[in-house]
């Protein structure tokens, strides 16, 4: 079976909520060394609650799509909510599952996330 | 001339895996029968430790592991079997050298290394230059990745102060290959005490080698990557080289008298060779060079020029300026290492996908980071060949290509 299942082919062509929030309450920026993907999260916060999200990054198709995937299922969650999800919600969203050397790439997005909300 | 359909039938991975197209040799080799055959005779037959046992089987073991070493320093044109050390790989190698240059080395002295090398050739010299506060000055590349004005910067580079110069015979990723000889003379004619060491863990696998004729002082391989086993490496030094150089490691086998205050060691090279080997490996890692030895290693250059050639132009065809290749075209001064960049798609994105297909490149940096800075690229997909590939291979993989494309782009 691929990884590269429509949901992540379809969300890395037209990837969702791509772009900079100019009004967002937080941005937070991460790296993967390994491989080079970077992921930029923009989310706008209020009474605790994303209202809003955006990203920016480049890098291969797992992470954009990762982002997208992600960013879209976050927004209107609660910081709490957010602040519990771990690797294991991003496979079940993806609906596959990751050699390690790839989950880097899929939990990027995730990590800037819930850095940003912590801060 | 080669024949890789009959070669391919010498390697039992491919009975294994009928469609297999590995095209990821430079990381490492198949093995054929005859190596795979060595390691189970030695463990069925005669696995007795070397060098100690009195007993019939352990004599069969030292011979064999002591008769490799001979038929490996022929391979590599060493003037005697005394100047082979064997080492788990190349990476081992060369830290055995930047540990014990330690203790000769002074605060103010010079290393000089190059930003075509593998971390293997890099780190080890740049952690000593921490600790011992030494400088070390990394020569660049041109954009094709062949080293800059070689001649000119030299001359700036080279000094009395100058004690090490280390470098890659062959690049991992771009195939350039370094002249060696000339580099060598050059650095002597300034300072005949700088020693000179040589990564030829992708040389000796892909073309002809004679030490002494290079003229360096060290030379490091690995026999995974010319199908011996893993777990075996070679450091080869001019004997009184490696008789300047301290133990590294301490233990049996190693050792000539012991007393409760001090001890003497043995000549080299089992002076560098504590503890148990891997005498399976070692004893098989011959079979790989007497295996080499007979398709001949012109041939096996030739062959390999001739598919990165048609690798070449076939990418062209296919892809166009959508194709771009790390590293010279012109096939005169490099080997069948091909790395390349495929449009916008990343390259684990594609070699991931052409793994799904059965087809094996490596993506990524391919431990050479500090090149992929010098030609400021995050990372690149790396297709390589050996006695065994064939245009097949290559027609396997540029189908493969089209298939990523149709996938990824948007
Ligand atoms: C040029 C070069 N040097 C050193 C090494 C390290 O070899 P090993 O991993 O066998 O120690 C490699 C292999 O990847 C290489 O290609």
């Amino acid at each position: 079976m691929t990884i590269y299942q429509d949901i992540i082919v379809d969300h890395y062509r037209n990837p969702r909520n791509k772009g900079v929030l100019e009004d967002a309450t937080i941005s937070e920026s991460l790296k993967n060394y390994s491989c080079g993907d970077t992921i930029t999260v923009y989310l706008n916060v209020q009474d605790d609650t994303i209202t809003d999200v955006r990203f920016k990054g480049s890098g291969c198709a797992i992470s954009q799509a990762a982002a997208s995937i992600l960013l879209e299922n976050i927004k209107g969650k609660s910081i709490n909510e957010v602040k519990k999800l771990t690797y294991s919600d991003i496979q079940e969203l993806l609906g596959v599952k990751l050699s390690p050397a790839r989950v880097k790439c899929a939990e990027l997005a995730l990590k800037a996330v819930q850095k940003g909300v912590t801060k | 001339m080669i024949n890789p359909h009959e070669i391919k039938k010498d390697f039992p991975i491919f009975k294994n895996n009928p469609d297999l197209i590995y095209l990821d040799s430079t990381a490492t080799t198949l093995k054929p029968q005859g190596v795979v055959d060595a390691l189970t005779e030695y463990y069925e037959d005669y696995s007795a430790s070397v060098h100690r046992g009195l007993y019939p089987l352990a004599a069969r073991a030292t011979k064999g592991y002591e008769d490799s070493r001979e038929k490996i320093a022929a391979f590599i044109g060493a003037a005697s079997a005394k100047e082979v050390v064997f080492t788990r790989n190349t990476t081992e190698s060369l830290n055995v050298l930047a540990y014990t240059f330690e203790s000769l080395l002074q605060e103010g002295d010079e290393i000089v290394t190059t930003a075509m090398e593998h971390h293997s050739n890099f780190l080890p010299w740049q952690a000593l230059a921490e600790r011992k506060g030494l400088t070390l000055t990394v020569l660049d590349v041109t954009k094709k990745g062949e080293l800059k004005n070689i001649d000119e910067v030299l001359k700036q580079a080279i000094s009395k102060r100058t004690k090490v110069v280390t470098l890659a015979h062959v690049s991992n990723v771009t195939g350039v290959v370094n002249p060696i000889k000339k580099i060598v003379s050059r650095i002597k004619a300034v300072n005949p005490e700088c020693m000179v060491i040589v990564d030829g863990a992708q040389s000796v696998p892909h073309m002809p080698i004679n030490v002494i004729d290079l003229g360096c002082d060290f030379f490091a391989f690995s026999l995974h990557k010319m199908l011996g086993p893993t777990g075996v490496g070679v450091l080869w030094g001019k004997k009184k080289m490696l008789e300047i150089l301290p133990p590294f490691l301490y233990g049996g086998e190693m050792v000539e008298s012991v007393t409760w205050k001090k001890s003497t060691y043995k000549e080299v090279p089992h002076r560098f060779e504590a503890g148990t080997p891997h005498i399976a490996g070692v004893i098989a890692a011959s079979k790989a060079t007497e295996y080499l030895a007979g398709i001949g290693m012109e041939e096996a250059l030739m062959h390999e020029k001739k598919l990165l050639s048609y690798g070449l132009s076939e990418l062209e065809n296919a892809f166009g300026s959508d194709i771009v290749i790390i590293g010279p075209k012109d096939t005169s001064s490099r080997i069948g290492s091909l790395a390349f960049l495929f449009k916008e798609h990343h390259p684990h994105d594609i070699a991931e996908l052409l793994g799904e297909q059965g087809i094996c490149v490596r993506a990524g940096r391919h431990c050479a980071a500090p090149l992929h800075i010098a030609l400021a690229i995050q990372a690149s997909v790396r297709a390589s060949f050996y006695v065994y590939s064939d245009r097949k291979d290559i027609d396997t993989l540029i189908e493969g290509l089209k298939k990523v494309d149709a996938m990824l782009s948007k």
